[in-house]
């Protein structure tokens, strides 16, 4: 006997992805898609479904319950990126202060790790913009 | 048994038909018909148990907040607040939340 959630599974895998970027398919299918995006902390697809529910009425508090959660995570998330940025700035610093003595002056070790850490800072700083900017989209979806 | 024919000009036909009275019914009375059919198929597969997820997503998300583990109650409830500035719902199932908590822990 097929289960329901498998009989679901085969009808989303056919019908599901196809129909989703029409906005067509019912709210809930798009609150079940975004809780499923969260779990695995890919807020950038949860905040693209977001955009394609349109929160039926009868759905509008889960909607809106739903996108706090997104809120709060990218907060969370962003949290932590602010303290990773801050702790390596700290060390791109102990760095620069490191190679300004004379006897470090030809080592190519500390320049090597002082290019990883400024691309890691980049990134990280990256990601933290990106957040941002989930985050002001989301806010902007509960006032329309 | 007589054997069964497929008419694909047929199944255009009625597919076109069906569209022309969708739009009909949706010009006439306002009303969606194959959103409405959509959003009981979709009750139907399962999605009924969407409130089950929101409330397992919203634990996931408390246990999700950077905490130390000698932190205080009244440290996570500021950290709560800080995070939860603008967002009344969630703010609310946290405490919820928390207060069972505590109230399991005691008894």
């Amino acid at each position: 006997m097929i289960g329901l959630g498998t009989l679901f599974r085969i009808i989303k895998r056919f019908a599901g992805k196809p129909l989703e970027s029409t906005g067509a398919l019912p709210t809930r299918y798009y609150l079940h898609e975004i809780l499923r995006s969260l779990d695995n902390d890919d807020i950038g697809e949860a905040v693209k479904l977001m955009r394609l529910s349109k929160g039926a009425l009868v759905d509008k508090p889960r909607w809106e319950m739903v996108r706090q959660q997104i809120i709060f995570r990218c907060r969370v998330l962003k949290d932590r990126h602010h303290r990773r940025i801050h702790d390596i700035e700290k060390r791109i610093e102990g760095f620069r202060r490191q190679r300004k003595l004379p006897w470090r002056w030809f080592r190519t070790e500390p320049i090597n790790k002082l290019a990883e850490y400024e691309k890691v800072l980049a990134l990280e700083k990256q990601a933290k913009d990106m957040l941002e900017q989930y985050e002001i989209e989301l806010r902007d979806m509960a006032v329309k | 048994m007589a054997e069964t024919k497929l008419s694909i000009p047929g199944a255009l036909v009625g597919a076109l038909v069906g569209f022309g009275a969708e739009i009909a019914i949706r010009e006439m009375t306002g009303l969606d018909i194959i959103e409405g059919i959509l959003e009981i198929i979709g009750a139907g597969f399962g999605l009924i148990r969407i409130d089950k997820k929101i409330y397992e997503s919203t634990v996931k998300l408390l246990k999700g907040i950077d905490i130390q583990p000698d932190d205080d109650y009244q440290h996570i409830l500021k950290r709560i607040d800080e995070l939860t500035i603008d967002l009344p719902e969630l703010r609310e199932s946290f405490l919820r939340l928390m207060e069972a908590g505590v109230r399991a822990k005691n008894a």
